[in-house]
């Protein structure tokens, strides 16, 4: 069997989101199958400029064909599109112009789709939002799946997106809480689908205690990982922590991980470390009480079950459905959805040792239950077999 | 060991009961919110100052944009005769402007819960109507069930009546063919006598 990766970007430099989710099934899916990406050559996800040569070329053993990008996004533009879509009745014609705008505007990737359908049994098409993916469902629906990645936010109401999840022959979903919203969104019930998600992978060498000293952390620590971004929440974890020591005197600290677009304030006790190899990263997470996810829109949260993975409980923000969700099912993590909630769950969490340990033993048992490799691997092998049974 | 480290937790924590041995995040929850609930509440300043400014909008950023034409002229000029005065029409706004950002934040928050909370209304009246028309159809098949009984039963019992009446006619017959019999007997041995005499 040939399957086609779809996705808007696709590099060993892009280390988290819908691309890294689609890289690793790709890896993963390579052991059965004959896969082959196709994507952009953007790596900037604001403007997708081209970045990447055009052509093919093999990383980690899959060819990856690029396409040019041929209209860059221009930010202010688009946000004013989309501001005016949110606010103002429309027509699908001008939602269709919001999609050229949110890009990337590829045209010679889907002619390619278009050109070469015989050649590929299946298409797996990676985020729902994305210009590549409306208009390649759209062209094959009959061998698309599509793994939507939606979180909710306010364009997963558009008309155009209420037609396109009742187009795929299969839907890929990332959370009970995604698979949910997108079924009372759009009445597909009938399209064949199962809650999925996306394993993680550990590296065999790593040490929170040599993280301490690498990095000459003193005392206990809560760790975030990932963007660091208002939409993220890290504004609002911010004011949070910085309440929480000013009312407790709690001598707990903030680590934070990844790439920053939003001012982190400077007081002694948060940390921006940036961007860390997967090695580091596991030990940072060996070496911390336990890791923060004040993210307001999440379709899984790679890191929250990465977490888990490692045996260690989370602090989410229930105003996000899917984090709290994974929570309540695994009994892993708490939720907090104001200030109040913010201190009296982390001062639950940082005094008990006992509930932190049995939380991770908890976060554990639910990886295991639901996201190793082996598990997500019969789930996607599960579904294109019961796809060439249909056929 | 462990006992003494939970028996001190346990002190910790005397609002928070916690099985360690099955940890329900939901009921942990629960006692969260209820302890909350008990403290007395803060002012509406706090609340906005902690979270409500931080909730996203899901907008995109814009830069502010020129207005074109006589308006923006008059605007100008308006706005260099009052410039003197500005830090007294700042200070005049100020708690309006608070206020009103107070309420628009709260009634942004509230319109994306009810949006969330509409839709998952939705998705269960959808469920409820499917269930509500599967029990229908399912009373309509009962409701003709119990007809057909009821007409079983009536023919039953019409039918039961008249073999009654049958097995009393052929009772009533057997007594005059028994009748017959004993007469016919009683005949046949008077003849007999007469024969043999």
């Amino acid at each position: 069997m040939r399957i086609g990766f779809v996705v808007q970007r696709y590099g060993l430099e892009i280390s988290g989101g819908a691309e890294l989710h689609c890289r690793w099934i790709a890896e993963h899916m390579k052991k059965y199958f004959h896969v082959e990406v196709l994507t952009t050559r953007a790596f900037d996800y604001i403007t997708w400029k081209n970045h990447y040569p055009k052509g093919e070329e093999i990383v980690n053993g899959i060819p990856v064909k690029r396409f040019s990008v041929t209209k860059t996004r221009d930010p202010v533009k688009f946000g004013r599109i989309q501001n005016f879509i949110l606010e103002n009745e429309h027509s699908e014609e001008e939602e269709l112009k919001w999609l050229e705008e949110e890009g990337p505007f590829s045209p010679s990737l889907l002619q390619y789709i278009n050109d070469h359908k015989d050649d590929y049994d299946y298409f797996i098409f990676f985020s729902y939002r994305y210009y590549h993916s409306y208009w390649g469902i759209n062209a094959i629906p009959h061998k698309s799946i599509l793994v939507p990645t939606a979180e909710y936010d306010p364009v997963i109401h558009l008309k155009i997106f209420k037609d396109l999840f009742r187009k795929p022959r299969a839907i890929i979903y990332n959370s009970v809480e995604e698979r949910k919203m997108i079924n009372s969104l759009s009445n597909n019930e009938h399209i064949l689908g199962d809650v999925v998600g996306v394993g993680t992978e550990i590296p065999s060498d790593f040490s929170g205690r040599k993280f301490y000293q690498n990095h000459q952390i003193e005392g206990d620590f809560v760790i975030y990982i990932g963007r660091i971004d208002e939409n993220k929440g890290c504004h609002e974890l911010f004011d949070f922590f910085l309440r929480f020591k000013k009312e407790t005197g709690s001598d707990i600290k903030l680590i934070l991980l990844g790439s920053s677009v939003l001012k982190i304030p400077s007081h002694p006790d948060i940390s921006y470390l940036g961007f860390l190899s997967n090695e580091e990263k596991s030990s940072a997470l060996d070496g911390a009480l336990l890791l923060t996810m004040p993210s307001f829109y999440e379709s899984l949260s790679m890191v929250t079950v990465e977490a888990w993975a490692a045996g260690k409980p989370v602090l989410a923000n229930g105003r996000c459905q899917v984090l709290k969700g994974q929570c309540l099912r695994s009994n892993a993590g708490l939720f907090y959805e104001n200030y109040d909630e913010f201190k009296e769950t982390l001062k639950l969490l940082l005094s008990s040792t006992e509930l932190r340990k049995t939380m991770g033993k908890n976060g554990r048992e639910y990886f295991r239950r639901n996201y190793t490799w082996e598990i997500i691997e019969n789930k996607y092998l599960s579904i294109l077999e019961l796809l060439e049974k249909g056929k | 060991m462990i006992d003494e480290e939970r028996r001190k937790e346990s002190i910790k924590e005397e609002e928070i009961r916690i099985d360690y041995e099955n940890i329900d995040v939901a009921d942990i929850m629960e006692q969260i919110k209820r302890k909350i609930a008990k403290k007395p509440k803060k002012p509406l300043e706090e609340i906005q100052k902690g979270e409500l400014r931080f909730t996203p909008s899901g907008h995109f950023p814009l830069e502010p944009e020129e207005v074109p034409g006589v308006k923006n002229k008059i605007r100008r000029v308006l706005l260099k005769v009052m410039k003197p005065f500005s830090p007294v029409i700042k200070l005049l706004i100020l708690p309006v402007y608070e206020e009103f950002r107070e309420a628009y934040l709260i009634l942004d928050r509230t319109n994306r819960r009810i949006d969330f909370l509409s839709a998952t209304l939705e998705q269960e009246l959808a469920k409820l109507s499917t269930r509500v028309g599967d029990v229908s159809d399912d009373l309509g098949k009962t409701m003709e069930y119990t007809k057909l009984l009821h007409n079983l039963t009536h023919n039953i019992v019409v039918e039961l009546s008249k073999l009654k009446i049958e097995e009393e006619n052929l009772k009533l017959m057997t007594r005059i063919m028994k009748k017959d019999f004993e007469f016919l007997r009683r005949k046949e041995r008077s003849l007999e006598k007469n024969i043999f005499r």
